[in-house]
């Protein structure tokens, strides 16, 4: 039973609601236009009927009668612009579907309604519609990866000839984690290293696979079924000579660490490497240009991808924050994890100005793969120590080329040629070091070189010394 | 238990199959927002072209140009008012052919007009996409009212032309208070 207390209260929860939605936008309220309107419409047909001017009461009819009709119609009924929920988490950058629920109640005509522009990174542009009652399908602005706002329903109407308008209102905004795609490689780019005694690739230790290691003479311990008797009866057995078995390889998994440079994220410009928008720190999907960063990440999962595949164990180590380590595992989660976890470094990038790789994140035997830029000696210096630590590390420089000089200075292609040099003597040194440098280019097939390389690697005891143009 | 509120559930939400379902993309085709300021200031210069061929001097041209120039630089101004309002009054001074003349009739069309896209450049950012079926409605009203006034223009031409009798000015000056308290009424509704 409602009581005079509920409806007191209901009453005051009404005023509130209206002086929130007042202070909002959320309400129909005159233009200028219908200032404009009144004003001049009822100025001009009073000064022509009371000076017998037809000419300036014709002129005036049309103001005063649209607004007149204006007014007849006023809009009415609730508004409601809804953003349909959307995933909050999308696998992949080619799901771009949203949708938005408008109806515009009565009366209104003119509905400016922001939303996501293709190829435009953010809420998008205001498209200005006919108002209606209608779903509204979009797409999601760009095919770009991170987290970000997807959509935000901010939203203004407007009755007729726009006397009336309600809003502007901002929107509801959706925001979803969209995950770095995975561009697949060629089947087996994998520079092996034992981690264990089951796995894909051969390992330098005895064990069962098939691939012969040596043959050698009898020991206690040996099973009866390694003899190989041809060998033995030729060295004289059973008389002089001794039996002989063969000893094969182990198959072996491998560990890969793949290393993250966050500290950096440039493009080509090298006019636009001091500035914000450069340096890569904070949310929001990143657009697939050239810029370091989303060619790294595009390769850390497309690498991790190809390895988990063959049951390896792939970790991740963020060089710019440690504390965002992801612990070498395997298996479909394990690839899910890593790219979450790809997204959410490259939000905090710009944090620490020196790398950090310490020697207890990487697991003994395992693959260092140390994607960065190459921009200051730092980097190179972890990669060198940690093939020193004997770790196989591949280094794969992920800076977009050509890089295009700053223009807007005279010393722009001096700096550009300081840069090159510089990068060219830290990947000699990387290489002199015994760290192999590749080179990973932005675009849908950009590891198809790193792949055909890393098999290289894969028939080769140690690991060859490679130089790529820079 | 009670009912929900009525506004907790939007009939538009309650039933979202009945809704159609319109793609961004099928809405046809779109023009950036500043479009509506080229047309208001394209409109401005036809009204100053007209009060120009009506024999307005070079002077008064220059200050309805500059309000042209701010109408259509920021369409939410008074500038658009006084523009409108300004070149009806101007016209009655350089007006010599008479109350019916094309000139004038033209600056039915254009005042209506300037008025009608000032009102949507007003609400349109420049960066918007416009597209272009919002303009259906608004252009069908306008020529409808276009069509009522051009009407009452043929009958007063056909009308002999003499003094009025007094009560019939009465009236009609009665009737503009009308309107005008009629619109102060419908603003103060809520």
């Amino acid at each position: 039973m409602t009581t005079s207390v509920d409806l007191a209260l209901s009453g005051r929860a009404h005023r509130l609601r209206n002086a929130l939605r007042r202070r909002t936008g959320e309400h129909w309220e005159p233009t200028d236009a219908l200032r404009r309107g009144l004003l001049v419409g009822v100025g001009l047909v009073a000064f022509g009927a009371l000076w017998h001017r037809l000419d300036v009461l014709l002129i005036g009819a049309p103001l005063l009668l649209a607004t007149l009709a204006g007014l007849t119609r006023r809009p009415s009924g609730a508004v409601v612009v809804r953003p349909l929920p959307a995933p909050r988490l999308v696998d992949g950058v080619h799901d771009r579907k949203l949708s938005v629920d408008v109806d515009c109640g009565g009366g209104a005509e003119v509905l400016a309604l922001r939303l996501p522009e293709p190829g435009r990174v953010g809420p998008g542009l205001v498209h200005v519609l006919p108002a209606g009652r209608f779903r509204l399908a979009c797409k999601r602005g760009t095919d770009g990866w991170g987290e970000g706002i997807v959509l935000r329903t901010d939203h203004l109407l407007a009755g007729q000839d726009c006397l009336m308008v309600y809003g502007p209102v901002v929107g509801a905004a959706t925001r979803q984690v969209v995950l770095p795609p995975v561009d697949p490689l060629p089947a087996g780019p994998l520079p092996p290293r034992a981690a264990g005694l089951v796995g894909a690739h051969r390992s330098r230790r005895p064990g069962d696979s098939t691939e012969l290691r040596d043959i050698r003479p009898f020991a206690p311990g040996d099973r009866l079924r390694k003899i190989d008797w041809r060998v033995s009866l030729r060295s004289g057995f059973p008389h002089s000579g001794a039996l002989h078995v063969r000893e094969r390889h182990a198959d072996a998994d491998a560990d890969v660490v793949l290393a993250l440079d966050t500290r950096v994220d440039v493009g080509v410009m090298l006019s636009d490497w001091a500035s914000a928008a450069a340096s890569g720190a904070g949310s929001g999907h990143r657009s697939p240009q050239a810029s370091s960063l989303d060619t790294a990440v595009r390769a850390a999962a497309s690498l991790a991808a190809s390895y988990l595949q063959q049951g390896d164990r792939v970790g991740l180590a963020d060089l710019g924050r440690p504390q965002l380590y992801l612990k070498p595992g395997t298996g479909a989660r394990q690839l899910l994890r890593l790219r979450h976890r790809l997204v959410l470094s490259s939000r905090s990038a710009g944090w620490s100005p020196r790398p950090v790789l310490a020697q207890q994140l990487v697991p003994a035997g395992a693959m260092v793969v140390v994607l960065s830029p190459f921009l200051d000696d730092a980097v190179a210096q972890l990669a060198v120590v940690a093939a020193r630590r004997g770790n196989l590390v591949v280094a794969i420089d992920v800076l977009p080329q050509p890089l295009v000089a700053d223009a807007e200075t005279p010393w722009g292609d001096a700096v550009l040629a300081l840069v090159r040099a510089e990068r060219r003597a830290r990947l000699d040194g990387l290489a002199w070091h015994g760290v192999p440098v590749l080179r990973w280019t932005a675009g849908e097939h950009g590891g198809a070189t790193v792949a055909a390389t890393l098999r290289r690697l894969t028939s080769a005891r140690r690991p060859r010394i490679t130089r790529t143009s820079r | 238990m009670t009912a929900p509120p009525a506004h907790a559930v939007p009939p538009a939400l309650a039933a979202p199959h009945a809704v159609p379902t319109v793609a961004i993309e099928d809405c046809g085709i779109a023009v950036p927002g500043w479009v509506l300021r080229l047309v208001v200031g394209a409109v401005s210069a036809a009204v100053v072209a007209v009060l120009g061929a009506e024999g307005a001097p070079v002077a008064v041209q220059v200050v309805f140009g500059l309000l042209g120039a701010s109408g259509a630089v920021s369409p939410s101004s008074a500038a658009p008012a006084a523009l409108g309002g300004g070149a009806a009054l101007v016209s009655t001074v350089y007006n010599t052919s008479g109350m019916l003349a094309p000139a004038v009739l033209a600056l039915v069309v254009l005042v209506h007009l300037l008025h009608v896209s000032s009102g949507l450049a007003a609400v349109v950012p420049r960066g918007a996409r416009l597209h272009l079926s919002v303009l259906r409605r608004p252009l069908r009203r306008f020529l409808t009212i276009q069509a009522v006034v051009f009407a009452l223009a043929g009958v007063a031409a056909v009308v002999p032309a003499g003094r009025n009798p007094v009560v019939l000015e009465v009236l009609a000056v009665l009737g503009v208070a009308g309107l005008a308290v009629f619109a102060i009424v419908q603003l103060r509704r809520r």
